[in-house]
């Protein structure tokens, strides 16, 4: 199944390298959205379908938790599954981040086999489900 | 700065520079940092707070983050956007501080991290910042680099 991914995080040079990793990790892509802050994501969920977010946590405007506690309030959104990748290394706030819907943490910086990992266990979950 | 906390702070950037950026850096002494007085410099600014509350500056040329941005994106230098070396640079303080901390204070500690500023500087402001007790000088791909952590509060004294 080739996936709709939304890419969220305020440096343009993550996305760019998160998107490349993408590419290199073999993971079938349909369409690739990317928004610089939580705001800016909710405003691409508005208007495109989305299988996978990837959402980093310390954005301006709205951070990741406040877009995560925002999707979850959504009936729909709130289905979407979202991995954080960031630089936060708390197992605390992990936790928490998981206790919102968060489905996988992946620590900067990554591999792309970590990426591709991470999108396959999320990803074949869900076709099992 | 506590000599255990710039020895965290240099082992973590070393292994950040080569993770992420796929530089080779080493800390050296002042005397021993490759020479910048020719280069167009670049701060890069970002705070912290929780169970340590303080700042996180690293000093480069700009030079270097074009090298950093080609690296970590992939990209010849001919490639590169112009906001692509300024964000580069952010991004390797914001990685650097984020494994700094948890280094510092453990996998239970939470913390806010504000996003990362960068804005250029002067060869003065350079000489400023390597006079400051706290900064560390290294060499990465020949190239000098400054760095500072300054805790403000919830060190042990």
């Amino acid at each position: 199944m080739a996936l709709n991914i939304l890419i969220v995080d305020d440096s343009g040079t993550v996305r760019a390298v998160i998107k490349k990793t993408l590419g290199i990790s073999g993971i079938p892509i349909n369409e690739l959205y990317e928004a610089g802050n939580g705001k800016e994501a909710i405003d691409v969920l508005a208007d495109a379908w989305v299988d996978l977010i990837l959402a980093d946590l310390n954005m301006p405007i709205m951070g990741g938790v406040e877009m995560i506690e925002k999707l979850s309030e959504d009936g729909i959104l709130k289905k979407i599954p979202i991995i954080v990748i960031s630089t936060e290394g708390s197992q605390t706030r992990i936790e928490e981040l998981k206790s919102k819907g968060v489905r996988a943490f992946i620590r900067k910086p990554f591999t792309p086999e970590i990426i591709k990992n991470v999108i396959e266990d999320i990803t074949g979950a869900l076709d099992e489900g | 700065m506590k000599a255990d906390n710039q020895e965290v702070l240099s082992d973590v950037f070393i292994e950040i520079a080569g993770k992420f950026a796929f530089m080779f850096g080493e800390k050296v002494g002042q005397d021993e940092l490759p020479d910048a007085d020719d280069d167009d410099l670049i701060r890069a600014h970002l705070d912290f707070k929780g169970q340590l509350t303080g700042t996180l500056d690293i000093a480069v040329p700009i030079m270097m983050c074009r090298e950093l941005a080609g690296n970590v994106l992939g990209l010849a230098d001919e490639e590169l956007t112009p906001d692509a070396s300024k964000d580069a640079i952010k991004e390797l303080l914001n990685v650097t501080c984020g494994n700094l901390l948890t280094a510092l204070a453990g996998e239970e500690a939470v913390f806010e991290v504000c996003a990362p500023e960068a804005a250029v500087i002067t060869v003065t402001d350079w000489k400023d910042m390597s006079g400051n007790e706290d900064t560390l000088f290294f060499n990465v791909d020949e190239n000098p680099v400054l760095l500072r952590l300054s805790i403000e509060s919830g060190e042990d004294q």
